[in-house]
């Protein structure tokens, strides 16, 4: 009785294995390419960002030039250039030299 | 009826038979012209523009960058209404709408450039509006974040970002990269479909170039060199700054200078390098040569003695006379020929020289030839071919007569000044390849041997008399250190016609510091000054001030050490005490917030700010001085907020 039902099984049971690997298949492939386009969208997110951090290192030199920092000292803080002798060089010894 | 239906049984199987060997025919068996057809159906070329590679200085400061920027086309077909189009892009632009809106009639044309180089805001704010017949191109645009600073070595780049000038057009191989195409499959949107994303972000970069320049330094040189011009209302001022026992430009620059973020609004003759590329007579600063020429032939010794003929030299019909006519000098050491720098005895010298061996001399440190430093358009200079007459001798004595850039006098000084090997004067440090990291470092290269360590060092302590109480350039003077180094005053030739420019001079001080072990070399140099014109009065001021900056910027210890230097010893409190203590020991390595607070006894306010620089804890500063104790305690864990109190104390 039990051989007769796997007898008339088994070709269903065969067709199902088939069916689900096409479909197993056709999942992958679907899979495979739905990770292709967030790797895609991240590639390109990446590349901004990227480009984004270039851009603020730019600015960062930008900001820091000699000649900006030099004006901002004496526009806002007002300080002044020094003039000769009012710079004191000091070494780790003790002496000192007006520059 | 059965027939039948076998005969249609039979024809649709042959019918069948015949659709699947023509599917067999074209799944399996290669065919071309069916290849190229699906890969232009399923296959797309993407371009990755090549990044310019950056130029940096020696201390990895950027001084020529590229970034991605976004130029705007349009199709003028496609665009359907061109007026209310030119309206929104002249806003988004800050364009005139008239412009805009003449490029998008022509409508014969399929492509017109609205915009170049634009930002990513602008950019975004346009495709946002999702207008039918404007695109998008990347592309790469060079900024000079320094602006002037250093503009002359740098160059430029054209419209295409390929090297114009300077070190952009010399290292153009280096810096600029091919564009990479890439073939890739499609969907049916057109969307790559790719495996690796990244094979998007692997833009092939130029590579990376590191200057011997010093940035800081260089800001410095251009800024005295601008005062100087303003300040004697000159034509014009270089100066050169090399490492004495390398050659390696620490800084190079002339005034006035120019943007080249916009180079193409100043006139060609304001972007030439001149230290590199401008000849002109030197001068006074000759005499080291002159001297060094006749000491390495075993001629003359620093005590030979010159008889200066009070003055004034007949040589034929011409006579030589010292720059200043109250000079009437008798009997002179070479030594002393140097520090008042006497053109009769100089020119006495050149005559036992003589001109064959005059000649070798200076061509031997590099005059009348090019140096072969780094950069595009090296001079050369004069040097008259032989034979010459005693007053050809005399004049290039004294610097005239001949012509050489800043640069070779500078390289020539450093001979003496490294103990007489002449090199090679070099910009590029380092060159990095940004794909594979590797780095070429350059080596400072020696052309020849130009005079014995003793005649060098001869050379060295004659120079140093030139700024001694009596010499010409005392001006040049920087407290601590011995300085070695020469005058010029060299009359300026006529452009306009014949013979030298009345009242035009070229004042400049060719030296280096310390003179007993040279670390710099620094030449200055400024046309036309007309408010004084003697090299020890405009340029000997410059010099010394560059040179003051220069051992501060490196720490060079002093080394004319006077009671007059050594502080007084104080009490200092317990707390300054133990800061140099505190400052040994000190780990600088940065406080987390997750972490004890460590011992910062002893520190001051900048040293504990470089330690929780990046950190999320934030600071509270009482008092002022050095750091005597802190809340929460040394060993305590920080709280919740995150903020630590440093009390300080003097």
């Amino acid at each position: 009785m039990k051989r007769i039902i796997n007898q008339e099984l088994a070709p269903f049971i065969s067709v199902g294995i088939i069916v689900a690997s096409l479909f197993g298949v056709a999942f992958m492939k679907m899979e495979v390419r739905r990770m292709g386009y967030s790797v895609l969208k991240l590639s390109r997110e990446e590349r901004t960002i990227r480009d984004l951090e270039r851009q603020q290192l730019v600015q960062l030199a930008k900001i820091t030039r000699p000649e900006r920092l030099q004006e901002l000292a004496q526009a806002r803080l007002t300080l002044r250039k020094p003039h000769s002798g009012q710079i004191i060089q000091m070494t780790d010894h003790g002496v000192a030299f007006r520059q | 009826m059965r027939a039948r239906l076998v005969l249609i049984l039979i024809g649709l199987t042959v019918l069948w038979g015949l659709l699947l060997t023509r599917a067999a025919f074209l799944q399996l068996i290669p065919n071309e012209r069916l290849r190229a057809l699906e890969r232009r159906q399923f296959e797309t070329v993407v371009t990755l523009n090549p990044r310019r590679g950056d130029i940096l200085d020696r201390n990895g400061n950027e001084l020529a960058v590229s970034m991605t920027t976004y130029s705007l086309f349009a199709d003028p077909k496609i665009v359907k209404h061109p007026k209310k189009v030119a309206r929104i892009l002249a806003r988004e632009l800050r364009k005139p709408v008239k412009q805009i809106e003449e490029k998008l009639r022509q409508r014969n044309k399929r492509f017109v450039w609205i915009e170049r180089q634009l930002n990513k805001e602008t950019r975004d704010a346009i495709a946002d509006r999702k207008i039918r017949g404007l695109g998008f191109i990347e592309e790469s645009k060079r900024i000079y974040p320094n602006e002037r600073l250093l503009s002359h070595v740098l160059g430029f780049v054209g419209g295409e970002g390929q090297g114009l000038e300077g070190i952009e057009l010399h290292y153009n191989d280096q810096l600029q990269a091919d564009s990479k195409r890439l073939n890739v499959r499609r969907d049916a949107r057109g969307r790559p479909l790719i495996v690796n994303g990244q094979i998007f972000n692997q833009v092939p970069d130029g590579n990376e170039i590191s200057l011997t320049i010093d940035r800081e330094l260089q800001f410095i040189v251009e800024q005295e060199l601008a005062e100087v011009v303003r300040n004697y209302q000159a034509d014009s001022a270089v100066a050169v700054v090399l490492d004495a026992q390398t050659s390696e430009i620490l800084a190079m620059a002339a005034s006035p200078s120019f943007d080249p973020n916009n180079p193409l609004s100043y006139s060609p003759d304001r972007r030439r390098n001149r230290p590199v590329t401008d000849t002109f007579e030197p001068g006074s600063t000759m005499k080291a040569i002159l001297v060094a020429g006749a000491l390495s032939r075993g001629l003359i010794e620093p005590n030979t003695k010159f008889d200066c003929e009070g003055g004034r030299l007949k040589i034929g019909r011409r006579v030589i006379r010292e720059s200043d006519s109250r000079h009437r000098f008798g009997v002179l050491t070479v030594n002393e020929i140097l520090a008042r720098s006497s053109n009769v005895c100089s020119a006495k010298i050149a005559f036992k020289l003589g001109a064959k061996n005059l000649l070798e001399t200076l061509q031997e440190f590099g005059f009348g030839d090019k140096l072969g430093v780094d950069f595009p358009g090296e001079a050369k200079g004069i040097l008259q071919p032989q034979p010459w007459d005693n007053n050809v001798v005399a004049s290039v004595a004294i610097g005239h007569g001949m012509t050489a850039t800043p640069l070779q006098i500078a390289n020539a000084y450093a001979a003496i000044a490294n103990g007489g090997w002449l090199k090679r004067p070099y910009l590029v440090k380092a060159i990095r390849d940004r794909e594979t990291g590797e780095v070429i470092e350059m080596e400072p290269k020696v052309l020849r041997r130009v005079l014995t360590e003793e005649q060098a060092a001869k050379m060295r302590i004659m120079l140093t008399s030139v700024t001694s109480d009596f010499g010409t350039g005392k001006n040049a003077r920087v407290p601590g250190y011995p300085v070695a180094g020469k005058t010029g005053t060299a009359q300026k030739v006529n452009p306009n016609g014949r013979g030298y420019l009345p009242g035009g001079y070229i004042s400049s001080f060719a030296g280096f510091l310390p003179a007993n072990d040279p670390k710099f070399v620094i030449y200055v140099a400024v046309d036309h000054p007309r408010k004084a014109y003697y090299g020890s009065a405009v340029a000997a001021p410059v010099f010394s001030r560059i040179a003051r900056f220069a051992v501060r910027r490196v720490g060079l210890p002093p080394v004319l050490i006077t009671q007059e230097h050594v502080l007084p010893k104080t009490q200092k409190s317990e707390v300054v005490r133990s800061a140099a203590s505190a400052r040994a020991s000190a780990d600088f390595d940065p406080i987390h917030s997750d972490s004890v607070v460590p011992d910062l006894s002893g520190l001051t306010l900048r040293e504990v700010m470089s330690r929780v620089t990046g950190t999320d804890i934030r600071i509270r500063v009482r008092g002022q001085g050095f750091v005597s104790r802190t809340s929460p305690p040394p060993g305590a864990r920080l709280s919740k907020n995150k903020v630590l109190t440093v009390y300080l104390e003097r």
